[in-house]
């Protein structure tokens, strides 16, 4: 079925043949068969390849990846779903919405999807796709347990349908989850919410200084992909950098990283005319908040503070908060309280882990990732095991 | 080529850095002061919407004397903190750049506004300043408009009667000016005796752009329903009253002797020569009890030299295309909509 309107979500007759209340066993056959077909649909397709996020969506629905998480996730045979998740989806992410959508497929729910209200390319590509599979009758059932739909801010069919809804998922901004936590719902329905979260990046110098020249310069690639593709403002793109090392080794190690990355960025990024001018209105509240002059750096046009007063504060078009720690554990002591994302360089997330989380230490972060993995979404998102919340798990003893 | 009024504005620099504390903060962040600026380029310049986000002033707070405001679009609004002598200095520049404009005479004026928009207190507005900033410049102030915006036609016909033969200064926000006055004049086929006017007009083009209405059009439609011939706009904003850009008679909007203008890359913030687009960053002498000499606006728009224009005037020549466009950032901060 095409994308529904906000005019026809309003008036109500995309009810007919949605089964409200239906939904299947946790990852039930049918819906692996059209996961893997989805993925082969998004991998053959030219246009769809052509968008890298849509092909990162692509490889999202492989039937390896969907086979490591179902393994992830206890007692699978004995999960269903809970009936119909609503998921709202952010304005300015394209897909975010069919990550959501498969999240809540593969747990067995009926869903309706709110699509990002501004128009991207690979948006209306995805759901073509979608809808093209979903046209096949052997995944009808599928068909009629999904809707991608748009909506007005504050709709009232929007709200209806959370007010019946089992479950509700909401991406993205503070102020979006307070909204819809403060709507009315059926007192069984299941919450998932991801609020505003905040990232950082360790470089251990001793390790970044030993890597090869292509691989230094890979590495840049990969912070440049999780920091400004998406202008620094994504939950998981770093604003805070450790560097872990001796004074020597850490002023030669932020050398050769920031002038690596300076070539991608005069190249292939330009901040927003509006971003900068909020860039310099950035640094201004953080003058006043701080209450004197900070030192900033500003070659290559990265924007770089070392003041520990400015964490928190919000850090965005290239602005970075660069702190030395000559031990891992002392990140813990410089993360907000919101911290979700640590990425790593020039050293293995899983000593990082091993080091923060040592003698009974609480690891104050959600996700440990190599540098280039910051927005890799994972069935596992802010500390949450989203298939096995949106599952229902049947006790049998 | 070094601006003349170069010098005023490293000693206003210097009177803001040590008055004004946020600002010294910020100007010693982004402005390491190893050498002194050679030229308007190299000197501190704030975003326009700095006075938005922050309560900027280098006066005491006893000292202050008047709280401007500009019209809040997005609800946030400029608050401009002035003392007696910078407000008297911006009400003398504005005298001395509109009398060379139209002479020093004080004349009947006609507002094309309504008496409302500068009565009530809590709709004051960039048009309550200009209306009641430009008043001063006239005498027997006629409203031609009634609350509703619409034009009151036995109320200007007789004031025009009252004043009949004399020299009239009309003065109105550049849109209300084409809608609710040639728009309605043009409804009812109605002409008002006007040949003996001067018309200054202000506030941008931003709502007739839609229309797609030029200045040769706009005093066109004004001459053909006014008889109006003296049709003059001016740049100016409520963060820089005072020092506005006047047209000239030959249609380029001029700095002052109290200001300047430069234009900025968008992308670099680096200065572009004349004749290039980019943000525009308008420069004044007399803002003394804020920080606001020297301010980066969100206008696209370019320079000319004075000398490409056969006026005469010496002031630098800016010329304004319209607003930057909202930035649209990607990330996932708050984007429900």
């Amino acid at each position: 079925m095409p994308i529904i309107d906000a005019r026809s979500f309003e008036n109500g007759h995309w009810r007919a043949g949605f089964d409200f209340n239906a939904a299947a066993a946790f990852a039930d056959d049918g819906i692996q068969q059209f996961l893997n077909a989805l993925s082969r649909a998004i991998l053959n397709d030219k246009e769809a390849r052509g968008h890298p996020d849509l092909a990162t969506f692509g490889y999202f629905c492989r039937k390896a990846n969907l086979a490591r998480a179902i393994a992830d996730v206890p007692s699978a045979a004995s999960r269903f779903g809970w009936g119909t998740v609503a998921h709202i989806a952010p304005g300015n992410i394209p897909l975010n919405f069919a990550f959501s959508f498969v999240m809540g497929l593969l747990a067995g729910n009926s869903n309706i999807v709110r699509l990002p209200s501004r128009h991207f390319p690979q948006t209306t590509l995805c759901v073509a796709l979608i809808d093209r599979l979903l046209a096949d009758p052997s995944f009808e059932t599928i068909a009629r347990r999904t809707r991608f739909v748009q909506t007005d801010r504050d709709s009232a069919a929007l709200n209806g349908v959370i007010a019946e809804a089992a479950g509700l998922v909401v991406w993205g901004g503070d102020a979006t989850v307070r909204r819809f936590r403060a709507l009315p719902k059926s007192p069984r329905c299941v919450e998932v919410y991801f609020p505003d979260r905040v990232s950082s990046l360790l470089v251990d110098a001793t390790g970044y200084l030993a890597l090869s020249e292509d691989d230094a310069r890979l590495s840049a690639r990969r912070f440049f992909n999780d920091t400004f593709l998406v202008d620094q403002n994504a939950c998981s793109s770093p604003t805070t950098l450790f560097w872990l090392g001796d004074k020597a080794d850490i002023a030669q190690a932020q050398q050769r990283f920031w002038s690596l990355l300076a070539p991608i960025l005069s190249s292939e990024y330009a901040i927003d005319p509006v971003a900068r001018i909020n860039r310099n209105l950035d640094i201004f509240r953080d003058v006043i908040t701080v209450g004197r002059a900070l030192n900033l750096t500003t070659e290559h046009d990265i924007w770089r503070l070392d003041d520990p007063e400015v964490l928190g504060l919000p850090l965005r078009f290239g602005t970075f908060l660069e702190l030395p720690v000559t031990q891992v554990a002392q990140v813990l002591d410089s993360l907000r309280p919101n911290e979700q994302t640590l990425t790593t360089l020039g050293v293995a997330p899983e000593e990082v882990f091993r080091q923060l989380a040592a003698d009974k230490r609480i690891p104050g972060i959600d996700r440990i990732v190599p540098v280039g993995g910051a927005l890799d979404i994972s069935f596992n998102w802010d500390g949450k095991e989203v298939l096995s919340i949106l599952s229902r798990r049947v006790q049998i003893s | 080529m070094t601006s003349p009024i170069l010098d005023d504005l490293i000693a206003l620099t210097d009177h803001h850095r040590a008055a004004c504390k946020p600002y010294a903060d910020y100007c010693d962040t982004l402005y390491p002061r190893d050498h002194p600026p050679q030229s308007l380029a190299e000197l501190p310049f704030l975003p326009v919407r700095a006075f938005k986000d922050f309560d900027l002033r280098s006066v005491a707070e006893e000292d202050v004397f008047k709280v401007m405001m500009s019209s809040g679009t997005s609800g946030a609004r400029s608050r401009i903190y002035l003392d007696r002598e910078t407000a008297q200095l911006q009400a003398r520049t504005l005298t001395a750049i509109f009398g060379e404009a139209f002479g020093k005479t004080r004349t009947p004026m006609l507002v094309i506004d309504s008496e409302s928009t500068v009565k009530d207190r809590n709709r004051f507005s960039a048009r309550t300043a200009a209306v009641n900033g430009f008043s001063i410049m006239g005498r027997d102030r006629c409203f031609a408009l009634d609350d509703d915006m619409s034009l009151n036609l036995p109320r200007v016909t007789e004031f025009l009667q009252q004043h009949d033969g004399k020299r009239i200064f009309i003065f109105g926000f550049t849109f209300l000016v084409w809608q609710a006055f040639c728009g309605a004049l043009r409804a009812q086929n109605h002409k008002l005796p006007l040949e003996n006017a001067f018309l200054l007009h202000g506030g941008g083009w931003k709502k007739l752009e839609a229309e797609k209405v030029s200045n040769p059009q706009f005093k066109a439609a004004i001459a053909a329903s006014t008889g109006c011939v003296d049709v003059r706009n001016y740049y100016g904003m409520v963060e820089q009253t005072g020092t506005i850009f006047m047209e000239c008679p030959e249609g380029r909007l001029h700095a002052s002797a109290w200001s300047d203008a430069l234009v900025r890359d968008v992308h670099t913030h680096a200065a572009l020569p004349h004749g290039e687009v980019g943000l525009i960053e308008v420069f004044s002498t007399i803002q003394k009890s804020y920080p606001g000499h020297a301010l980066l606006t969100e206008d696209m728009g370019l320079t000319r030299p004075a000398s490409d224009c056969a006026c005469g005037h010496r002031g630098v020549i800016v010329e304004v295309h319209g607003r930057l466009p909202a930035a649209e950032v990607r990330g996932c901060s708050d984007a429900y909509n």
